[in-house]
């Protein structure tokens, strides 16, 4: 019958090649994605060694750029900076994201499913607005807080001061602690809790118990999301930019924006490229630890398959204290710097609330924004919403196909190269395309000053994120179910569009919305990369800031704000209908 | 219609682990037979079918559907599993969750290597559904059925598209044991009907000992014995094949007695002297294995087992429902003996037993 025809004009390929077309363009994303990725550190591994202009042939090698960085007392004390900032945010944010895991994974806790859901959408709040939020409660002269602690007391200094390390710490700590969360809460599901009742079987008490043995057992999983958030606080750039940034306290993001674009000259890429390589070496370190520190958690195999159901811990009359604890970090954390925000976005020059300054309120801030900067603005950042997510899972997919299901020789070098971007500090990957940009496509595609660069680094700096959540669920598809579909004649292609795709589906959905609502505050890659003609919205607010309208800037962050609420929401429907993510 | 010549593949596990998965299979299937690799979990049976899938690449040999090769490194050619229109049933039936039933069936028609027109399809998966009686479920989701449903909507989905060679990856190890055993039935019957070509792996012998025509038992990457269901369970020419199938009592021995060109010959085991019949030429002095079936081993002389009494004890009993499984202890070996429930004496008891010659099988160690 049909069959004979079929077999006759069957497509015959030589035998050492078994991929068909589609395929081949998978294999084409995967390389030509993780040779870019992998370019961008070696790109400024080179340029750190590489003396003179760095395309001019009479350039030379040698350690100059190292010597002068590390002999440079401003540069030392950036990492001083740096590292005291880092750590403050690493305290911080899990003196309070490690009780909320435990309240929540541990006792009888009400509301739970809200806490989640309030702890991740709490990420998407950018760290400008409320950094811009606390600047105007403590800063030391203009502060709200000082200023009535100063009439109240009668004292003539500040009581609190934000722009120094441990007041930047304190920022940032509060807005990575839903990152210790998150991680955190997934090392207490995780853990066998018969561990925990053969210990209460033997008579210990619940304090003992908790240090002897929920904290052992939990220490490599609490440790390798403190190396996650010290990571992060690291390149941290929102809240050093607006707190740190008029008060001349550099960290090492900041220092590097300083060093691509001075006020003065030209920028100095030989010392930005020789810190970056120092960050990429320790990022590297940090990660060879969390590596490690992964395998042990393994061998305590705390981590298990089954689905317990874990005895939850009577809060009792403590209920109240815990919720009061709750309702503390959200107020510091989000309402508090919000709500001021707000109040600065409403006067003509910030002071404390008062009869008059209610009498002063005025709209001024919002109608003379620079509309024109704002519409080109959100024009860009509109195109890189909807392209960023788009483009990352569609590199994903072809990460995980390519990871998991393609017999490649030395397939898993992949998945690593798509986890280098969570390891190494994306500020380092935006100065990466940014010499890219300048020294390879210079005379190739002329990408510099164009959305483009940004939708390139985006789509890198997100890559991990995106291959971890299709990873996930693509193990979850049982193989059999894409290899009946290639018994039934489908083509690789058809395989992923019909089966893949729609079973993926869920998950591309909510890793999409997520994605998308972080490019829509991404300011750290944009700032780096823009020039006058691909500003994005939080870069607006940024260049309002630096010129000194804290008002307008204010004013911008709040539409920004609005603007996401309908994503936000969207977010927050998918999650709740897929049980998934935000709660579980 | 399908003929492997050669097949090896070895799978490189993580370092320099190798493992030889296929060793150079080589099995012909005649058109309309449905022929059975059968073996232990990890004797290269289900990789064996995989290559002639396609999922799997062969190392090295030859698989010809239909006399043209679909994946030789003779002439170094190699057809994708989506061209070569071979229907599978995989052991999950890898039903997808997302489709309805009518979907399911549909989708080798939709976007396989034919070009069907959509009234053909709904004509032709109607009639697959029929024929495996779900055609009332059709527009339900596939995620909405039972154990057998799926089972059976799987084995639809492989037809539809009218291929010629049909493949089974144990396509009943899902079912319970009831459902089980009318699907075996059940299957044979649909695969015969439908005039399909087909080959069935499983590690149940009452599986392929029911279904199928030809059964090859494999073990370590190569095929042991190739012969119908009633050649395998009665004249085991392999140790390694007598006691995968069915049960046996396998005594080390040595030939004392042949002559050239006669199968009788006389061989001393643990258990004492014994008329056997020699399942390949072997010669006075040769190793060999006796293999005994527990249900040939009879309580009552007559004249064909009289060559063969054995005296011992009965050590133990254990009651399995349509016999009693007995453990006789004949000079300090234990020999299993399947007796009549009603007929068993109580343990200590001496027993005399006596075995045919004719059952009582030679086979090279």
């Amino acid at each position: 019958m049909t069959a004979d025809v079929t077999l006759q004009r069957a497509i015959k390929i030589p035998f050492m090649r078994r991929y068909d077309p589609s395929a081949l363009v998978m294999f084409g994303i995967v390389f030509s994605l993780s040779l870019l990725i992998i370019a961008f550190p070696i790109i400024i591994f080179w340029l750190s060694f590489r003396v003179g202009r760095p395309i001019d042939p009479a350039a030379t090698y040698s350690f100059a750029h190292y010597i002068k960085v590390f002999s440079d007392p401003f540069a030392f004390k950036v990492l001083l900076n740096t590292l005291g900032f880092s750590l403050t945010t690493l305290v911080v944010s899990l003196s309070f994201g490690l009780p909320c895991a435990w309240l929540v994974e541990r006792t009888n806790l009400p509301g739970k499913p809200i806490l989640y859901t309030l702890m991740t959408i709490g990420l998407l709040l950018p760290g400008f607005a409320t950094a811009m939020g606390w600047l105007f409660l403590m800063h030391p002269r203009i502060g709200l807080v000082n200023a009535v602690l100063k009439s109240l007391l009668g004292l003539d200094f500040p009581v609190f001061n934000i722009t120094s390390i441990i007041g930047m710490g304190w920022v940032e700590g509060l807005s990575l602690a839903p990152v210790a969360f998150i991680m955190t809460a997934a090392v207490f599901r995780a853990m066998d809790p018969s561990l925990e009742e053969s210990a209460e079987m033997s008579g210990a008490p619940f304090h003992t118990i908790a240090r002897r043995v929920t904290l052992p057992l939990a220490w490599p999983g609490i440790l390798a999301a403190g190396i996650y958030i010290f990571t992060i606080g690291f390149a941290a750039f929102d809240v050093p930019a607006i707190i740190g940034w008029s008060n001349r306290i550099f960290t090492f993001s900041t220092y590097m924006v300083t060093q691509l674009s001075p006020d003065d000259g030209l920028p100095q890429y030989g010392p930005a490229t020789a810190l970056s390589t120092f960050v990429i070496a320790l990022a590297g370190g940090l990660s060879w630890w969390y590596g490690r520190l992964q395998t042990r958690a393994h061998r305590y195999q705390v981590v298990t398959g089954k689905g317990y159901r874990p005895r939850l811990l009577e809060l009792g009359k403590y209920k109240l204290w815990a919720w009061l604890f709750l309702a503390a970090y959200f107020l510091l954390s989000k309402l508090i710097p919000l709500l001021i925000v707000i109040w600065a976005s409403l006067l003509p020059y910030f002071q404390p609330p008062s009869a008059e300054a209610i009498a002063m309120m005025t709209l001024k801030h919002f109608n003379s924004l620079p509309w024109g900067l704002v519409l080109e603005g959100l024009k860009n950042t509109t195109i890189l919403v909807f392209l960023t997510p788009t483009v990352t899972l569609i590199c994903a997919i072809a990460f995980s196909w390519v990871v998991l299901r393609s017999k490649l020789p030395g397939r898993s070098l992949f998945d690593f190269v798509a986890f280098l971007p969570h390891a190494i500090p994306n500020i380092v990957f935006g100065i990466g395309v940014l010499l890219f940009a300048l020294y390879v496509m210079r005379g190739v595609a002329p990408i510099f000053g164009t959305i483009w660069i940004l939708l390139i680094v985006f789509v890198v700096g997100r890559l991990s994120y995106a291959t971890r959540m299709t990873n996930s669920t693509m193990i979850q598809i049982h193989k059999d179910l894409e290899e009946s579909a290639q018994m039934s004649g489908a083509s690789t292609g058809t395989v992923i569009r019909r089966v893949v795709a729609p079973l993926l589906g869920p998950t591309l959905i909510y890793a999409w919305l997520w994605i998308a609502l972080i490019t829509f505050r991404e300011l750290t890659l944009a700032v780096i990369l823009t020039t006058r003609d691909n500003m994005t919205l939080p870069v607006v607010v940024w260049s309002l800031w630096v010129a000194s309208g804290f008002g307008q800037a204010a004013a911008l962050t709040l539409i920004l704000l609005v603007m996401m609420i309908p994503i936000v929401c969207l977010y927050w429907w998918v999650a709740r209908k897929m049980s998934f993510g935000a709660n579980r | 219609m399908i003929d492997v010549k050669d097949l090896s593949l070895t799978y490189h596990s993580s370092g320099r682990q190798t493992h030889l998965a296929v060793d150079k299979v080589s099995f012909s299937v005649q058109k309309g037979q449905v022929y059975t690799l059968l073996g232990p979990s990890g004797c290269g049976k289900t990789t064996t079918l995989r290559c002639v899938a396609g999922l799997e690449k062969p190392d090295a040999g030859e698989i010809l559907i239909d006399g043209s090769p679909v994946s030789s490194s003779v002439t170094n050619s190699w057809v994708p599993p989506s061209q070569r229109a071979i229907g599978m049933v995989f052991q999950s039936y890898a039903i997808w969750p997302h489709m309805s039933v009518f979907e399911n069936v549909a989708f080798p028609l939709r976007y396989g290597p034919f070009k069907v027109s959509s009234a053909d399809i709904q004509t032709r998966v109607t009639r697959a559904l029929s024929q495996v009686q779900l055609d009332h479920l059709k527009d339900r989701p596939a995620p909405h059925l039972s154990g057998g449903q799926q089972q059976r909507l799987a084995l639809a989905r492989a037809f539809v598209m009218e291929p010629k060679v049909l493949l089974l990856d144990e396509p009943l190890s899902n079912l319970d044991a009831k459902l089980r055993e009318e699907m075996r039935v059940e299957l044979r019957q649909l695969i015969k009907s439908i005039g399909m070509t087909a080959i069935f792996v499983t590690h149940e012998q009452i599986e392929a000992l029911t279904l199928s025509d030809v059964i090859a038992v494999m073990n370590n990457g190569k095929i042991v014995q190739e012969g119908t269901p009633l050649d395998i369970y009665q004249r085991p020419t392999n140790p390694f094949v007598a006691n995968f199938i069915g049960q046996s009592n396998l005594l080390n021995g040595d030939v004392v007695e042949a002559t050239a060109g006669q199968r009788a010959i006389r061989v001393k085991t643990p258990l004492g002297t014994l008329a056997c019949e020699a399942t390949q030429e072997v010669a006075a002095g040769a190793k060999v294995v006796v293999s005994i079936r527990p249900e040939h081993v009879e309580i009552e002389k007559s004249a064909e087992n009289q060559g063969n009494a054995l005296q011992g004890t009965l050590a133990s009993t254990s009651f399995i429902g349509n016999a009693m499984d007995c453990a006789l202890r004949v000079d300090g070996q234990i020999l299993k003996v399947l007796m009549h429930a009603e007929r068993t004496p109580p343990i200590g008891s001496p027993v005399t037993v006596y075995v045919s010659n004719r059952h009582c099988l030679a086979m090279r160690a």
